[in-house]
């Protein structure tokens, strides 16, 4: 399946770009792609961020679907 | 309910905030004005960027005035207003208006609508100094 990864602020900056497409296997969590984002950036596991799935913050337990939108989202500071 | 929530990149105007809560049931209306804060202790901060994931902010903003409804019922009207993008000191953040027919309930409230966004809305701030900048959370 493929999904698309938005980034922001300072998880952005790590990976370079907003966002990104993703392909992972059918049956993959959002842990599976936590996994694959540490690996490809390693300094976002340094960062304590949460993910959201379709714009509410999801579990690592989720399971992703075709055409998912997940969103990276370190810790937050509006107002 | 009379809900208004949006985030956007153009000044905010408080009045044009509270503009739209205007109801003839309305007795209180209270404010919270977010300013860009210039001195943090001895640090003198430049400018501040603001950036959001816009659709989740705004239905972020959207949960957070459900749960003021629920909670305290005498609200019947909220507006939130967040601006993103680069911003002075001095310059408004964000504009959060209640309205209700008494004033009891509407302080309360307005403390949890500004320590909620703080909490979980996907809206980030960084700090520019003189000498480097960096992201911002109280979390």
């Amino acid at each position: 399946m493929r999904v698309n990864v938005r980034f922001f602020a300072v998880s952005r900056e790590i990976a370079g770009m907003a966002q990104q497409p993703h392909t992972l296997p059918e049956g993959a969590t959002l842990q599976d792609l936590q996994a694959q984002l540490f690996a490809d950036y390693p300094a976002l596991a340094a960062q304590r961020v949460r993910f959201a799935v379709n714009l509410t913050y999801a579990p690592l337990t989720s399971p992703l679907h075709e055409g998912d939108e997940i969103a990276c989202i370190p810790p937050v500071g509006g107002g | 309910m009379n809900t208004f929530v949006e985030i956007t990149e153009r000044p905010v105007s408080t009045d044009e905030v509270v503009a739209r809560l205007a109801n003839p049931a309305n007795g209180a209306i209270v404010t919270f004005i977010g300013v860009v804060r210039g001195l943090t202790g001895e640090r003198e901060t430049r400018h501040l960027e603001y950036e959001a994931y816009p659709e989740m902010a705004e239905k972020t903003l959207r949960q957070i005035t459900a749960e003021i409804y629920a909670r305290w019922p005498d609200v019947r009207a909220a507006a939130i207003v967040h601006r993103v993008g680069r911003l002075e000191i001095g310059e408004t953040a964000v504009v959060i208006a209640l309205a209700a027919a008494h004033r009891a309930q509407t302080f309360d409230a307005l403390h949890y609508a500004i320590d909620r966004i703080k909490e979980i809305a996907p809206i980030w701030k960084k700090e520019f100094w003189a000498d480097g900048a960096a992201w911002r959370s109280e979390h």
